[in-house]
């Protein structure tokens, strides 16, 4: 483990987790939702005790396709600027001398790539309400309220961190074995080891474990049923969010942080954090 | 209750009051019902462009209109509905499968008491008139008494007790529901005292018919207007989408010209012939589980399997200090997992450029077996001072894409990849009823053989980001820049046996397929050396032979040979 995270000191700290809620809750409340989800709030946060591992495993030089997405990007706005009368494909050594014309990142000496392994097999936990509703005939006549509860969340994985240009890229680039992990997957797979493997080989599944549990529903003074536990809607979420990330986030993919401000703004100094 | 109402729109009668205006409407529709039916028809047929003779269908259903016996005077008017207390809706079970079909289903339990209906008409009492008016004309006796008596009947449904087990299923297009167990009760009043138990008798029987087969399908309209927001705009828009798909199919319809023929190569046409008469015989040769199958350079199907198992992956990864030649691919674990083994990063043995490499191959084998991510999606997220502004594209691509739209590829291989994805897709699928036939044109042939042999990646798919450096590389290695002739451009004959030779003599002796030596692991592949289809330029027309590998095989397959006799 590279980094000591003082986990203690968090989990103590009883603002904490009301700060979080509150942070999310103010960005959940800012964003728009589809018409047909209401009220979607963090209803509790916890921490959890148990502290994620972090651990730098090599600093080197970014590798190339970090470049290579700069410069095509720099390559493409320059294009759309000067274009004319010229708009036959991308081919050939005309456009790349053009890319060189106009501007292109070479390697420098302050550009830095962390390998991380990052390993989280905690307890923290999320408890997330919303309302489905039916806008029919009148807005919001019906609704039907759902609660998630997210915790055991275990993941145990490769990032890797670039820093290069102004630029942050930041990808999930595979799992790592994990005993424990590892030993989960094989209960929650319903078919059994043998009959799973007839999909196509998984690249990456970066969230390895994770229960979510369901209530849909809501008594009413008493009355009425909740449902408990939906199981095929839990296994339907799981595999939204880790198709999510898989798609977002892990290599090839990536997600890019850019840090750098142009100066046609009022400040002409480059901040960098 | 599970779901819970709005009880604003209960206490301010608005509810009621649409519910009574839907009502009115619906209970006038069926009136109206024929010359709507027409309004549709004509619709269509306009829509169609094809003209019809829009005042036949309408004399034709007003005729039907009055033959029939219709003892209602006037519209009939809902005055009051009342739901005193909230209807009761609760969720019994939910199963969520999020396939377009069936997205998600349920079972409800909907109870409602208290209600109250009140409807309001005019009938026609004089019955002998109504049968008069529809009887023909030559009939006898004439009536005298031809005069109407209209009487006006208000109708009371009070006390309305409804609890009902449905089904809700939520598909795409809309929502479907059907009503099992019903138990309905109601207190009737009928302003006719003398009608009232005939015509509760009646409504009783007919109520069967109303659950099972009215409700279901009014909703079920009723909730298209839900999924599609505005009915009409929707259905252009999936009118255009279909018409879209077909103009593509047109697009990439493959058209065998005079001049195509002339570029198909024998060769290939010898080996594919070879490749399908195989097929028909019942040689076990090929399950033999050390060989991939019994024509070289082609994977059978039964094999498949062991054969991906020796794909690479982090799992059979050995690390980057491995000696290339003592590394064997074993067969991976069956879990169909790709992870990096623990003791690899313990041990601080890990070869980054391996790994990448992987983990891309790995991808762009998903899109070959899935088509729909083309390029990996890269969002730029522009951090400026406080705020966060989320530029919400896929990095350099251009701006009109917006977040949900698929992300095409813009690298330099686009045109290539693309189009050749398509007609492999394409060809596939018609392969099996033309595999016999010489009809299609070669290059596209082959490579679709190949394809639906094993899903590996599209072979124009190159490793997006290897580029220049790459080329010079490349450039040095003349041979190879030999056989690319063959996979850029379709040349003589000649041309090609020279590119077959020269590919095999490229071949390591121990590598006994040429995709499989792609696929696998071996320093090879690990070393920047680009595999050869990073390089064809994007624009050219390709193929790929599946059967470009003959080493140790007895019955070598060079041109001048004769072919190999058919197992």
């Amino acid at each position: 483990m590279s980094f000591d995270i003082n986990w203690e000191q968090l989990r103590n700290d009883s603002n904490l987790n009301r700060t979080v809620t509150e942070k999310l809750n103010g960005y959940l409340t800012s964003i728009n939702l589809p018409s047909y989800v209401n009220n979607l709030r963090i209803e509790r946060f916890s921490m959890g005790d148990r502290p994620p591992k972090v651990t730098l495993r090599q600093i080197t030089d970014p590798v190339q396709d970090f470049y290579d997405a700069i410069n095509e990007e720099l390559q493409m706005s320059a294009e759309e600027e000067t274009e004319g009368s010229d708009d036959e494909g991308y081919g050939g050594d005309r456009v790349r001398n053009r890319g060189i014309d106009t501007q292109t990142v070479f390697p420098s000496a302050n550009d830095v790539q962390f390998l991380v392994e990052m390993e989280y097999n905690g307890n923290m936990s999320i408890t997330v309400t919303a309302e489905m509703v039916l806008n029919y005939p009148s807005k919001k006549f019906m609704a039907l309220p759902i609660r998630l509860t997210i915790s055991n969340i275990g993941f145990h994985t490769l990032c890797l961190i670039a820093f290069l240009s102004k630029q942050l890229f930041f990808s999930f680039l595979c799992d790592v074995t994990d005993p424990i992990l590892d030993e989960d997957d094989s209960i929650l797979d319903q078919n059994g080891p043998l009959l799973s493997s007839k999909g196509p080989l998984e690249r990456i599944s970066i969230i390895r474990s994770l229960s979510i549990s369901t209530e849909v529903g809501e008594e009413y003074q008493g009355d009425g049923s909740v449902l408990k536990s939906v199981g095929k809607l839990e296994q339907f979420l799981k595999e939204k969010l880790k198709d999510f990330l898989r798609k977002e986030v892990a290599w090839p993919s990536w997600i890019n942080f850019d840090f750098y401000e142009p100066e046609d703004n009022e400040s002409d100094d480059n901040q960098i954090n | 209750m599970s779901f819970k109402f709005n009880e604003e729109s209960f206490l301010d009668n608005s509810f009621n009051e649409t519910l009574r205006e839907k009502l009115t409407k619906m209970l006038n529709s069926r009136k109206s019902m024929d010359i709507k039916i027409d309004d549709h028809l004509s619709y269509a047929n306009n829509r169609g462009s094809t003209s019809c003779s829009n005042n036949f269908d309408n004399s034709s259903s007003i005729k039907a209109r009055d033959s029939k016996l219709d003892i209602l005077k006037s519209d009939v008017k809902v005055c009051e509905v009342n739901f005193p207390t909230i209807p009761n809706l609760e969720i019994l079970d939910l199963d969520v499968s999020g396939q377009p079909r069936a997205l998600a289903k349920g079972i409800c339990k909907i109870s409602c008491r208290d209600a109250l209906l009140q409807i309001q008409t005019e009938i026609e009492a004089n019955s002998l008139l109504l049968y008069t008016n529809i009887s023909p004309d030559f009939t006898t006796p004439l009536m005298i008494a031809n005069d109407t008596f209209t009487i006006p009947i208000t109708m009371t449904f009070s006390q309305i007790q409804l609890e009902a087990i449905t089904n809700v299923f939520v598909k795409n297009s809309g929502v479907g529901i059907s009503f099992n167990d019903v138990s309905l009760d109601f207190q009737f009043d009928c302003s006719i005292k003398l009608l009232q138990p005939h015509i509760a008798k009646r409504l009783r029987k007919s109520m069967q018919l109303v659950f099972k087969d009215v409700l279901p399908s009014a909703l079920f309209n009723m909730s298209r207007s839900w999924f599609t927001h505005d009915g009409s705009s929707s259905q252009t828009t999936t009118d255009h989408s279909q018409e879209e798909g077909s103009r593509l199919i047109r697009l990439h319809r493959l058209t065998v010209e005079d001049l195509d023929l002339q570029d198909l190569s024998p060769v290939n046409m010898l080996k594919l012939s070879t490749l399908t008469s195989s097929r028909q015989t019942l040689s076990l040769h090929s399950t033999m589980p050390k060989y991939f199958s019994t024509i070289p350079g082609c994977l059978d199907r039964q094999n498949f399997r062991n054969f991906t198992s020796r794909m690479p992956c982090l799992s059979n990864y050995g690390g980057g200090s491995d000696d290339g030649d003592k590394h064997v691919p074993h067969i991976h674990n069956l879990q169909n997992k790709n992870l990096l083994p623990e003791e690899a990063l313990e041990e601080n043995d890990i070869d980054l450029k391996a790994i990448l490499s992987i983990q891309t191959k790995i991808y762009e084998r998903g899109i070959s077996t899935n088509n729909d991510v083309i390029r990996p999606r890269r969002r730029k997220i522009r951090i400026k001072r406080a705020k966060k502004s989320i530029v919400n594209k896929a990095t350099e691509t251009s701006s009109n894409l917006n977040a949900d739209s698929e992300i095409t590829p813009v690298s330099s291989s686009h045109n290539a990849t693309s189009s050749v994805n398509t007609i492999t897709s394409l060809t596939t699928s018609s392969l099996g009823s033309t595999a016999g036939s010489s009809n299609s044109k070669n290059t596209n042939r082959s490579s679709s053989f190949t394809s639906s042999i094993m899903p590996i990646t599209p072979l124009a798919q190159s490793s997006m980001n290897k580029k220049d450096g790459n080329l010079i590389t490349l450039r040095q290695d003349s041979k190879v820049l030999d056989s690319m002739k063959y996979f850029t451009k379709i040349q003589d004959l000649h041309n090609i046996h020279a590119s077959f030779n020269s590919s095999r003599e490229t071949q390591d002796s121990n590598n006994r397929f040429r995709i499989a030596s792609e696929m696998l692991p071996t320093k090879r592949e690990i070393s920047p050396i680009p595999t050869l289809n990073s390089f064809i330029e994007p624009n050219r027309r390709f193929s790929f032979v599946g059967l470009n590998h003959k080493t140790s095989h007895d019955n070598s397959w060079s041109v001048d040979e004769q072919p190999p006799p058919y197992y």
